[in-house]
């Protein structure tokens, strides 16, 4: 199987439970590569060996078969638990280093003219406890008062977010999701403003594997004294996302 | 019922703690708006330190061309630099202007780290040698008045020496004859001469020893902001160039021959020396001891909020040493180590490592690693994503088998 923009959202079980999709492993897989050929050619060749021959079938959401017996030389190669499951789906060297192109996050979303209360799925905004003063305008499970299908998940900080998890909540169907973190001038952790947007734009790992919905995300740098601003753009924001979703429908 | 039970815990001081942090953050945002995001001079107080203690090596360093350190010549010097050179006037209020400003914004920047709680868990080293740096500026600064050797210079001097004598008189710090180094001829130079060698061989030291506690201070920190925005460098020098032009240096007369007749009336720069002027009601020893502990109290204070959430924790299963995480990591709380298995670690690989007194806990770290193999132990990445399932209302396919992994426990 080769990895293409098709299938790159698919997903791969490891063995210890977690599964991860395969533009995220080959991501990993250059990452990997990029630190093996520092270190040592010989390590870096039987790397490579490896990831040719240790392959297993490229079933996708179905039980992993047992490895081929008669495949002849294909040494099982203990210390690399990983990487026998992540060379499934990659070809070539080429497969391996090829850059992902960054999700385009500037398009401007197509508003429908006639102005909607919001919609009817749930949205899911990632919060930093830094930049929002979320108790007072949620509740304790972090359900939005003034708009009860808006769920705030707040952290110690927006560096936290792994884009996955954006993917995932427009994956579960939901209308939209968005991440409001500190002012990059003034981030309480110094970093984690900057870091979150470089990895959303895709200029830096982990980016956003495969195709993510940009009309459904937004991006705010706040302060607890500018929740106002941030209530403002959110009710836009919400409009439309219900002005999509009856589109949609 | 959450917050209620939090907020029922907090003690009174973190209360006023916080409310002071609330204002110091109103102050910044409105400072922001004034100033613009990225060079508002509140969030700006470190890099501002750095380009002042800049100033004052570099307009140190001008003055040292003019400077003869021997008691006979050294006001004749100095009024040479104030009154011959050209400019010289400007550059010794603009030395002394700097070292002014030093200690304001070094009061600034403690009181919105404390403000803030930046001074606890893994900052209180960043606190403590920032609070080195106070009695350290007091020290040079005194020097720096004691190098013209007037008038104010005889005074300092003698306030010094009381100071020296008074802790000589300590249990243990007296063993070390701190007095006595600065009335001991040294390089077989008497008299005032060797005090005055020596004094100044305490400002210039000094300064190298403040430079290099900055760099102490910045290591845990990456990246530190350590570079004011080029309009903020201008405007800021147009204020200490302004303050320097409004208030002049003065030079005391010279002093009288008589060292034991000590001028009625000097000018004190206060905030170089406002720990001298509780002297002639103290006495030296006193005034050390409360110096002392004040310090010992402000060290003390990151006891008082034992804000100890867990540190990040590393998987060795799932870790294939990437070093997204030692890149990102914006408090140089992660290293790489050998990995724990001998058949990996044969081959090189290594695996992340947390550095649990540099971790702040702030996750900059879980959303690095595309492996799940760092987690914030208070709130995993796996609780996250069970909360978008439960909100999602859409039950996943249970995972087939999920192994105990107990390095985040």
């Amino acid at each position: 199987m080769t990895f293409n923009r098709e299938n790159s959202d698919k997903l791969v079980e490891f063995e210890h439970g977690s599964s991860t999709s395969l533009a995220q492993i080959e991501d990993a897989c250059s990452i990997m590569l990029d630190v093996y050929e520092e270190k040592d050619a010989a390590m870096l060749e039987e790397f490579e060996r490896s990831l040719e021959t240790v392959l297993l079938d490229e079933t996708i959401g179905q039980e992993p078969s047992e490895p081929d017996e008669d495949a002849g030389e294909t040494p099982m190669d203990e210390s690399d638990g990983e990487s026998e499951e992540i060379s499934e789906g990659l070809e070539s060297d080429d497969d391996l280093v090829d850059e992902e192109e960054p999700p385009e996050l500037e398009k401007e979303p197509e508003i429908t003219p006639e102005p909607l209360p919001g919609p009817e799925k749930p949205v899911i905004g990632f919060v930093c406890r830094h930049a929002l003063g979320v108790n007072s305008i949620a509740d304790a499970d972090g359900v939005m008062n003034a708009y009860p299908f808006v769920h705030l998940i707040e952290l110690p900080c927006a560096g936290m977010i792994k884009p996955d998890w954006l993917k995932k909540v427009l994956e579960k169907g939901m209308s939209g999701v968005f991440v409001v973190s500190c002012r990059e001038a003034s981030c309480e952790h110094r970093s984690g403003a900057r870091l979150t947007t470089e990895r959303i734009h895709g200029k830096r790992r982990p980016k956003i594997a495969g195709k993510f919905d940009t009309r459904r995300f937004r991006f705010w740098e706040s302060h607890p004294l500018d929740q106002d601003i941030f209530l403002k753009g959110l009710a836009k924001f919400l409009e439309e996302l219900g002005a999509l979703d009856t589109a949609e429908e | 019922m959450k917050t209620i039970a939090a907020s029922s815990r907090k003690s009174g001081y973190l209360i006023f703690r916080e409310s002071v942090g609330n204002f110091v953050d109103a102050i910044e945002y409105y400072s922001a708006r004034f100033f613009g995001e990225n060079s508002n001079p509140i969030t700006l107080t470190g890099a501002m330190m750095i380009a002042l203690v800049l100033i004052s090596v570099v307009t140190g360093l001008v003055m040292l061309l003019y400077y003869v350190p021997t008691p006979g010549q050294a006001v004749a010097s100095v009024n040479q630099l104030t009154q011959d050179a050209r400019y010289g006037s400007i550059l010794r209020a603009l030395h002394r202007t700097s070292a002014d400003f030093i200690i304001i914004i070094l009061i600034l920047h403690m009181f919105q780290g404390w403000a803030r709680g930046r001074y606890t868990g893994s900052r209180s080293r960043s606190w403590l040698t920032g609070l080195l740096a106070l009695p350290l500026i007091g020290i040079i600064g005194w020097a720096g008045y004691v190098l013209p050797w007037d008038d104010r210079a005889m005074v300092m001097l003698a306030w010094g020496r009381d100071i020296a004598h008074g802790v000589d008189s300590w249990p243990i710090i007296g063993w070390f004859n701190l007095g006595s180094l600065l009335t001991m001829p040294i390089f077989g130079v008497t008299g005032e001469a060797d005090q005055l060698l020596r004094i100044f061989a305490l400002h210039i030291g000094g300064a190298f020893l403040a430079i290099a506690l900055i760099l102490w201070h910045l290591k845990r920190v990456t990246p530190p902001r350590v570079r004011l925005p080029f309009a903020v460098w201008i405007g800021f020098v147009l204020v200490l160039l302004l303050v320097a032009a409004m208030m002049p240096v003065e030079t005391e007369a010279l002093r009288s021959l008589n060292p034991f007749e000590l001028p009625a009336f000097i000018h004190i720069d206060i905030l170089i020396t406002f720990p001298l002027l509780f002297f002639p009601a103290l006495g030296g020893a006193w005034t050390v001891f409360f110096i002392l502990l004040i310090l010992a109290m402000l060290a003390w204070l990151p006891r008082l909020e034992r804000k100890k959430p867990r540190t990040a924790a590393v998987s060795d299963i799932k870790c294939v040493g990437c070093r997204l995480c030692l890149n990102d990591c914006p408090y140089g709380a992660i290293e790489m180590v050998p990995h724990p298995n001998p058949l990996k670690r044969r081959k090189g690989r290594e695996i992340a490592k947390v550095l649990p007194g540099y971790c702040a806990a702030c996750g900059i770290c879980v959303g690095s690693c595309m492996f799940d193999a760092i987690e914030l132990p208070d709130i995993t990445s796996d609780e996250i994503e069970l909360k978008i399932d439960e909100i999602g209302g859409i039950k996943e396919i249970p995972e087939p088998e999920i192994l105990p992994d107990e390095s985040f426990l």
